[in-house]
């Protein structure tokens, strides 16, 4: 006969005294296991919900950002490098640059690792009268896009003008009713109409392209450019000032200025656009964090109040088995059963009801957890977690049944056996 | 041996005390059966309780084997009332979800060795127990009760078994089962000291006390 045996036969004999400590243990590890399953099901279903949200944000802006450099490879060149001594108000007010800078300017910046621009287009502008036909024309020389030597070639968005051909501005063909293929004179210097553009509506309606090298051959400016039009990129630090930064590293003595207010706002709009979607992801991030705080709350009141009285309710029992026990007790302390085994037969009961208990509450929490959460997933279990309430459980009953057990063992024989 | 020296219980509650035991002597020697006579509330379990090392006399001493137990600490007197003395009740206390061989076996609880079961079934056998051996003691006569009780108080071969009253319910047979097997007991040098007021122990004292109220 040992300890364990009698507990065993304790147990069996009265069965209801220990299912109501079980029940407890149960009871509270459930609790427990329940409240962090449940919580681990919002952490799952949060991380799914908002990493959907933000893949459907991602899908969206790359659906933004391909339209917007489509859109802004249609409305043109936005950037215009400048010499660095022009005064904006004369650009303004001429409707071209004046000063001049190299050509090979465009060279060193089609040669540099630019990571913000697209599509480099040089060119010499100079109001003129076109003394042949007594009119103000813009007259613009153009060598056509100059590649990035690092980049994949890009479909030009301006064509070249070969030599000897002009691409004529609306205004001017039509005032004077001339079609692609007639032949015209500008400074003295033949010209065979390649293009006649469609109406703009602006400056364009009265500008005569032509190649580059001639340009500065009847400007009388060999070698110069006024303007290199580029695209920006839209990317990531594609700010004004990132590319302004980036040109001024290459190009020292240039200035860069954004136009095409078109451009801004629909870049704006799209920024706007983003900031609202990051603040979408970030608002559901805080409102799963707000419920995940108001169920933590919610678990931290209510499991502290169901372990103690689950304590409460073990001690009440051991207390009432002790009581029943009572001549048992006596007669083990008059055979001579020492003090510390008699507490061990409740304290072994206590423990067993702990291991027990924290077993079954374990998986029974885990069930209603996936209930309540509504997910049934492998990632809820947690053998941590078992095994900490399969440590802590027992604990709980041992420091319930303790002052049970004491009072068992410190019970004078002799009240019971002269009682009886 | 054992010898009660001037041994003077009270029992105090509250403001009022009763004297239980005053000035007892008694003293009963190896192999000797002493039956203590006496009425109803004269301090017979009371003076039993005391001899076995279970209630601290005000005054006086219980020497066992030359040794006063009150003297030593309550373990080790626990330790020497399961190495010496044997108990056995009128109420029997038998533990009601334990078997009949398991209620015998469990004197092992109070030993640090377990005593092999053939002792506790040659027992049984000796007490005609044998066919009841896995019956609880709910299921058992108050005769077979008493015979369960004793052997579980000889399993670890004490010197003294102190017995309170132990034939108050049973029949002329069973009584006679039981105060034979104290006597065998005595005769291989035992002591019993039986408190009662049965006449049936009679035969089968070597001495007996009359204690008064």
């Amino acid at each position: 006969m040992n300890i364990s045996l009698l507990v065993i036969k304790e147990i069996k004999r009265r069965k209801l005294n220990f299912l109501l400590g079980l029940l407890s243990v149960v009871f509270a590890v459930a609790t427990v296991s329940g409240a962090l399953t449940m919580l681990k099901i919002h952490d799952i279903n949060s991380a799914i919900i908002i990493s959907a949200k933000e893949k459907e944000t991602q899908e969206r802006m790359a659906l933004l950002q391909d339209d917007y450099r489509k859109i802004t490879k249609k409305l043109g060149f936005n950037l215009l490098i400048l010499p660095k001594d022009q005064n904006l108000n004369d650009l303004y007010a001429d409707d071209f640059a004046a000063k001049l800078m190299p050509e090979s300017y465009v060279d060193s910046l089609a040669n540099s690792h630019s990571v913000f621009i697209r599509h480099l287009l040089p060119s010499l502008q100079e109001k003129i009268l076109w003394p042949e036909k007594q009119r103000t024309i813009i007259l613009t020389g153009i060598r056509g896009e100059v590649p990035f030597l690092h980049k994949n070639p890009k479909e030009p968005m301006m064509v070249k003008v070969p030599k000897g051909t002009l691409i004529m501005g609306f205004e001017l063909h039509k005032s004077m009713n001339l079609q692609e293929g007639d032949k015209v004179k500008i400074k003295g210097r033949k010209f065979t109409i390649r293009k006649c553009n469609e109406s703009r509506g602006n400056k364009d309606d009265i500008t005569i392209w032509i190649n580059l090298k001639e340009a500065q051959e009847i400007l009388n400016k060999p070698g110069k450019i006024n303007a290199i039009q580029a695209l920006k990129c839209i990317c990531a630090g594609s700010e004004l000032s990132g590319v302004r930064e980036e040109v001024h590293s290459v190009l020292p003595g240039t200035q860069v200025i954004e136009k095409g207010s078109k451009v801004l706002w629909r870049a704006e709009a799209r920024n706007r656009s983003a900031k609202e979607a990051i603040e979408a992801i970030e608002a559901e991030k805080q409102q799963q964090l707000k419920l995940r705080k108001e169920r933590e709350n919610f678990a931290s009141i209510l499991v502290p109040l169901i372990l103690f009285a689950s304590a409460i309710w073990i001690a009440f029992l051991f207390i009432g088995n002790v009581r029943e026990r009572k001549s048992e007790i006596g007669i083990l302390r008059a055979i001579g059963v020492k003090k510390w085994k008699i507490m061990n037969l409740f304290l072994l009961k206590a423990i067993i009801i702990g291991l027990t208990g924290a077993l079954v509450g374990y998986f029974a929490g885990l069930s209603i957890g996936c209930i309540l959460g509504g997910q049934f997933i492998m990632e809820v279990f947690n053998i941590n977690l078992l095994l900490l309430v399969l440590v802590f459980a027992p604990i709980l009953a041992l420091m319930a049944a303790y002052v049970p057990a004491t009072i068992a063992a410190g019970q004078d024989p002799a009240d019971v056996l002269r009682e009886e | 041996m054992i010898r009660i020296n001037n041994v003077t219980k009270i029992y105090t509650t509250g403001e009022s005390s009763v004297k239980a035991l005053d000035n007892i002597s008694l003293s009963a020697a190896p192999g000797e059966f002493v039956v203590v006579k006496g009425p109803s509330g004269c301090g017979k379990t009371t003076l039993l309780l005391t001899a076995g090392g279970l209630l601290h006399p005000e005054e006086g001493q219980i020497i066992i084997n030359d040794q006063n137990i009150y003297e030593f600490t309550p373990e080790n007197t626990a330790k020497f009332r399961a190495a010496n003395i044997g108990f056995v009740f009128q109420q029997y206390h038998l533990i009601p979800y334990l078997s009949i061989i398991e209620n015998v076996s469990i004197a092992s609880l109070a030993h640090d060795s377990e005593i092999p079961e053939e002792r506790a079934q040659k027992l049984i056998e000796e007490l005609g127990l044998m066919e009841r051996m896995h019956h609880t003691p709910a299921e058992l006569s108050a005769g077979e009760k008493q015979r369960t009780a004793l052997a579980r108080a000889l399993l670890y071969k004490p010197n003294i078994i102190l017995a309170d009253e132990i034939t108050g319910n049973l029949d002329h047979k069973n009584a006679s089962i039981v105060l034979k097997k104290l006597k065998e007991f005595t005769k291989s040098g035992g002591t019993v000291l039986l408190v009662t007021h049965d006449e049936k122990a009679k035969p089968y004292a070597d001495r007996i006390v009359e204690m008064e109220n």
